[in-house]
């Protein structure tokens, strides 16, 4: 074991010419004007200048002429204003013509009164971490020319969905008609094909509203509301009176108490009530009512739709407003699942709620909406807005 | 564009007015950073002048918004707004101290409005960066290129990536003030179209036509504005006087403020 004293300072001293000249980093010390004073051996060898030649260079004089401009009008004065800069990236140029990308961080060191006494930059190789940046940089570029190429995608999908339900509607509309016609000219004896007919065409306009309301919620113009100031009543019974025609073998009860006017929209409304209806009549249990009721009350406005059956699975009921969310566990059924989410929207253009419960006593859903307070009222029949816009469905 | 009131143009430069003097003085900082670059010699003037520090639209705490790329393609959008700048504040007979291109821009400013200025203090101009034929600019075209290039990859940062810095420093104590690196950052895409404005304008042509006297502040080894393009422009400048600081750099105002304070005083007090 050594003495201590004497010799220890001085392998200290050697310890720390050691630490400075042989290391991964590059060091330089500058004066305050920024001429270099002393770099180690690693800065050396990076820009194959010798330390001799290095004495009396600018920082700038090592950097490539992007670097060098940026240094000048930038750094030099960040670092005369705020005594430092850091984790700057530069690009060395050598003396041969190399070129190295660094990361810089400077500080200056300053005398009691305030003035740069020395500078000390610390450089560190970067090559591959900038070049891992740069792949992040061209992934995120990849992914996002890739995200906006589906959005336009969807957005196309979306609009030939709407366009086609759209120009759907008048064929269908001609096959109505035409039915009518058979109805009256064919005989008793092809009723049950008549009722096959109707029941068909009436599911495909359903089919047809259903996805046209989605493509536009989905495009972004959402469930646009025409609200008036409307007697329900002659609306209900008459969504009641086109399922009884739909489905004859089926009791539909009805308790109406809507004897004053909702401001609401009452295509929506009947659109509402009719997909209610037809899913109790789909889903519920063939032998048994289906019950309608629908009140007035001084605040509320208020339907609901209850069928006996088979309660709807716990999984299905955390996403039933889910668009295309299915029973898949009962294949033999048909829609595309868009029914209740539509429904869903409705209600939310309204500021209403939808809810409903399900056991083995009987399934029922409620539209239960908030009518406005009496000094907002305004007489039958008159048009409140054209709608309440947008209603983003995502 | 509607016409901007007088507190609409003060607010679009962020200009600040201080000193005991009625002599206005106005101060405009260069390429790169914002007003602070005056904050070491600024206050020996604050005594007997009326100083007007500003940033110009793109820089410092402008207002971003007003950023016109079409107007501040040349350095006559500049020079516009100083002029707008000394009306609304009803100044003239104006001494102008201009760093950099913004020297370049006073130049421009003094012959679209005579009177403005009563003299030129001009640190570390240059009226062109580019070498053509004698002319020694300090840069080849090739090198023009280069930076120019560099900018648009922006692999070195320019004009800082500095959010996260600023983010990562809390608790350091020389941020107590101001935020890390704030004087000197601002949107890469204009310090993008800035850089190709000032490096890409050739105005040797005006300096025949300068006829206010002038005070060339040159740095000895200046890698933006070599001493060649100091003794240029004072040759081609009737009234001119040029002075070759022993600071180095481009920034003399920051590295060496007492003697740059000192020359400016010789030459306004003769």
């Amino acid at each position: 074991m050594k003495p201590p004293g004497h010799s220890d300072v001085n392998d200290l001293q050697a310890n720390f010419e050691d630490f400075f000249e042989t290391t991964l980093c590059g060091f330089i010390i500058a004066d305050p004007q920024g001429s270099i004073l002393r770099a180690n051996t690693t800065i050396a060898a990076w820009t194959s200048y010798s330390a001799h030649e290095l004495k009396g260079k600018r920082f700038s004089d090592l950097l490539t002429i992007g670097g060098k401009i940026y240094y000048e009008t930038h750094l030099w004065p960040l670092l005369r204003m705020q005594g430092f800069f850091d984790e700057v990236v530069l690009e060395l140029a050598g003396n041969t013509g190399q070129k190295i990308r660094v990361m810089v961080n400077a500080f200056e060191r300053r005398d009691a009164a305030g003035r740069p006494h020395f500078i000390r930059y610390t450089v560190l190789k970067a090559s591959d971490r900038l070049q891992y940046e740069q792949n992040l940089l061209q992934a995120k570029k990849i992914a996002e020319h890739e995200l906006a190429r589906q959005k336009e995608i969807a957005t196309l999908r979306e609009q030939l969905i709407a366009v086609l339900g759209h120009d759907l509607r008048n064929p269908l509309f001609a096959i109505t008609m035409a039915i009518q016609v058979l109805e009256t000219s064919l005989g008793a004896e092809n009723a049950d094909l008549i009722a096959i007919l109707k029941r068909s065409t009436f599911r495909m306009k359903e089919l047809v509203t259903s996805i046209t309301d989605f493509a536009r919620s989905r495009l972004g113009e959402g469930i646009v509301l025409n609200r008036q100031n409307t007697l329900l009543n002659p609306v209900l019974e008459q969504v009641v009176a086109e399922m009884r025609l739909v489905y004859p073998a089926r009791e539909i009860d009805t308790e109406f108490d809507v004897a004053r006017p909702v401001v609401c929209d009452p295509h929506r409304i009947a659109q509402l009530l009719s997909n209610l209806l037809g899913n109790a009549l789909t889903h519920g249990d063939a032998n048994s009512p289906v019950l309608v009721r629908a009140s007035r009350e001084d605040e509320t406005f208020q339907i609901s739709v209850c069928n006996k059956g088979v309660p709807i699975p716990p999984d299905l009921q955390a996403r039933l407003f889910t668009p295309f969310v299915r029973n898949e566990s009962r294949p033999s059924q048909h829609g595309l699942g868009l029914g209740l989410y539509i429904c869903a929207e409705i209600a939310r253009a309204h500021h209403a709620s939808l809810t409903f419960t399900s056991n083995e006593e009987r399934t029922c859903f409620t539209f239960r909406m908030n009518v406005d307070p009496p000094a907002a009222r305004v007489p039958p029949g008159s048009n409140i807005d054209a709608g309440t816009g947008p209603h983003n469905a995502g | 564009m509607s016409r901007l009131n007088n507190m609409d143009i003060l607010r679009r430069n962020n200009v600040i007015v201080k000193g005991n003097g009625s002599r206005p003085m106005m101060f405009a900082h260069g390429f790169g950073c914002d007003q602070n670059m005056w904050r070491y010699v600024v206050p020996a003037f604050e005594e007997n002048f009326k100083v007007v520090l500003f940033d110009h639209v793109g820089s410092g705490k402008s207002d971003l918004s007003a950023y016109d790329p079409d107007k501040y393609a040349k350095l006559e959008g500049y020079a516009q707004d100083i002029i707008e700048i000394a009306d609304s504040l009803r100044i003239s007979d104006i001494i102008f101290v201009g760093h950099s291109v913004s020297a370049l821009i006073g130049m421009i400013a003094s012959q679209l409005a005579p009177g403005l200025f009563t003299s030129l203090v001009l640190v570390g101009p240059s009226p062109s960066y580019i070498n053509d034929g004698d002319y020694i600019g300090g840069f080849t075209r090739a090198q023009i290129e280069e930076l120019l290039e560099s900018l648009d990859q922006n692999h070195l940062g320019w004009s800082m990536a500095m959010a996260p810095v600023i983010m990562g420093n809390p608790d350091r104590k020389e941020l107590s003030e101001e935020l890390a690196n704030s004087f000197c950052s601002t949107d890469p895409e204009i310090t993008k179209h800035f850089a190709r404005t000032t490096f890409l304008t050739d105005k040797r042509e005006i300096l025949s036509g300068v006829d206010v006297p002038s005070l060339i502040l040159q740095c000895s080894e200046d890698v933006i504005a070599p001493q060649s393009v100091g003794e240029y422009m004072h040759r081609h400048m009737k009234d001119s006087t040029l002075v070759v600081l022993k600071a180095t750099g481009h920034c003399p105002n920051l590295s060496a403020p007492e003697e740059t304070i000192e020359a400016i005083r010789n030459f306004l007090s003769p």
